[in-house]
């Protein structure tokens, strides 16, 4: 099989994201388990090596395939499958109450409060701040 | 920068009674009274330079004794410029009243803490009276709003519509008309004929009655709260006075039947204004709708009495009484400041930041 050199260029490019997300998602993995503190740590040991045991094999996998000029069909195969097995992880990890900082997470109190009860709170608060104005 | 723990408190400062809910589970409440020793000899009896509540009052002869709050609001708030030596008096100790009160929820509490609370205040007080409140929080509390007593009373029920709160304290009757909005003037009745009146009532029918009996407001204040009514409950009711030094049983049944009844008059006169001054189609679910709280509530038979008067006046009532009288304000305020979402407390924020407890507030992902 011939492969051009921007093609390759490219698919290299590509596998490099490829890698980097994959360590970057095992390490946001690993860093939510951590927070958890030592003694839940030691309890979720195997969990996280499990997680993190497809996050190594496609790094290195990854690394080995990209690093070598021509991709096999059957490694892109498995690489597929791993990637799906990440995303199917990672889904299971959201469910569990992990979420990404990217997404606020709502308060409590907020959650709690109807249109109707927002709206008496602000009225009060504007009937407290026009109090300290003296206005009222 | 330390995290700091956020502590809701919900205040009530009464004329008789304070008290105080806090979302830590404290709850409780003190007598309205601050005393401070006479002299060497009692300040030596007492150990202290400070009395608070019952002890004080159990320790009277020994104090100079205060009441800050008259009719639900600082004592001389309304003629501070007159009276600017007793006013100033009374501003500090209702600050120190407060500061115990406060004092109270947080004694368990490690740590940075940040005080958040919501003050009740009567019905109708003055913008010179609600100011007053938010002053003596000042270094107590970090942040504070003040709402009107029945309000509260009506936010802690979840009663925002077609609800009538009857909030009967020692000073003041607050009346209050719940019509789905925050109670305006018109909302809102205050009647002054309220715990105290029974109590002085009384005292005036006793000491008629019986000439040679010594007795004070202080005595039979207990004695009413203990057999306070207004039904024909058929047994009689007795207090024992001294007479020439010896205690005698007398006979006060109808004396304290009649001065709690004194209060009603005045209370369904209130109820008869808002009815008939709301939406006429409303006005039957309103009736149906008539909450009693407050200390005053705990009147044996006065539910009766009201609505026999409301069926008198306004054809029908239906009358109930929280579960809590003591600490309906207290527990409402209390669901107030902890409802009151972060961005809502920092506009009224007051507390200058890291001044009075050293602390940030530590908010995780949220809107503040």
């Amino acid at each position: 099989m011939k492969i051009v050199s921007h093609g390759l260029n490219t698919f290299g490019e590509a596998g490099k994201y490829t890698s980097a997300t994959a360590e970057y998602t095992g390490l946001v993995s690993y860093s939510y388990l951590k927070r958890g503190g030592s003694a839940v740590a030691k309890i979720t040991r195997p969990v996280t090596s499990a997680i993190s045991r497809p996050f190594v094999f496609v790094k290195d996998g990854a690394g080995k395939v990209f690093g070598k000029i021509a991709p096999d069909a059957k490694v892109l195969r498995r690489l597929e499958e791993k990637i799906l097995q990440i995303e199917d992880r990672l889904s299971l990890i959201e469910k569990h109450g992990v979420v990404t900082a990217a997404r606020p997470i709502p308060q409590e109190e907020e959650a709690r409060l109807d249109a109707g009860r927002r709206e008496i709170l602000r009225a009060i608060v504007e009937e407290n701040i026009q109090l300290r104005r003296g206005r009222k | 920068m330390t995290k700091a723990k956020v502590l809701n408190v919900g205040i009530d400062l009464g004329t008789s009674r304070s008290a105080i809910a806090a979302d830590n589970g404290t709850r409780t409440f003190i007598s309205s009274c601050v005393g401070f020793p006479k002299d060497i000899v009692s300040r030596k009896m007492l150990g202290t330079e400070i009395v608070f509540g019952d002890e004080a009052l159990k320790n009277r002869l020994a104090l100079d004794l205060y009441r800050p709050f008259d009719r639900g609001v600082l004592n001389h708030s309304d003629s501070s410029e007159k009276h600017p030596k007793e006013y100033g008096k009374a501003k500090s100790v209702a600050k120190e009243l407060l500061k115990h009160l406060v004092g109270l929820t947080t004694e368990e509490e490690t740590g940075d803490l940040i005080l958040r609370g919501v003050i009740g205040a009567p019905s109708l007080a003055s913008t010179k009276n609600k100011k007053d409140l938010l002053e003596i929080t000042e270094g107590i509390l970090d942040d504070v709003m003040v709402v009107s007593e029945p309000f509260a009373v009506a936010y802690g029920l979840d009663l925002f519509s077609n609800a009538l709160i009857i909030d009967i304290g020692a000073g003041t009757v607050d009346l209050c008309r719940m019509g789905g909005t925050i109670p305006s003037e018109e909302d809102q009745i205050t009647t002054f004929k309220a715990g105290d009146h029974i109590d002085q009532v009384f005292l005036d029918l006793i000491k008629k009655k019986y000439e040679n009996a010594n007795l004070t407001v202080t005595m039979i204040k207990r004695f009413k709260e203990e057999n306070a009514f207004v039904s024909a409950r058929g047994e009689r009711i007795s207090i024992e006075l001294p007479v020439r030094g010896k205690p005698t049983s007398h006979d006060v049944t109808n004396e304290l039947g009649e001065a709690c009844r004194s209060i009603v008059p005045e209370i369904v006169e209130g109820v008869r204004k808002l009815v008939a001054a709301f939406d006429p189609e409303f006005q039957d679910a309103l009736k149906q709708n008539v909450i009693l709280a407050g200390g005053g509530s705990q009147i044996v038979g006065l539910q009766r009495e009201i609505e026999s008067y409301m069926k008198e006046t306004l054809g029908y009532g239906k009358v109930a009484r929280v579960e809590e009288p003591l600490y309906a304000g207290a527990n409402g305020a209390l669901m107030l400041s902890k409802d009151m979402p972060d961005k809502y407390w920092d506009k009224v924020k007051s507390r200058k930041r890291g001044a009075g407890h050293g602390a940030e507030v530590v908010t995780i992902g949220g809107e503040t």
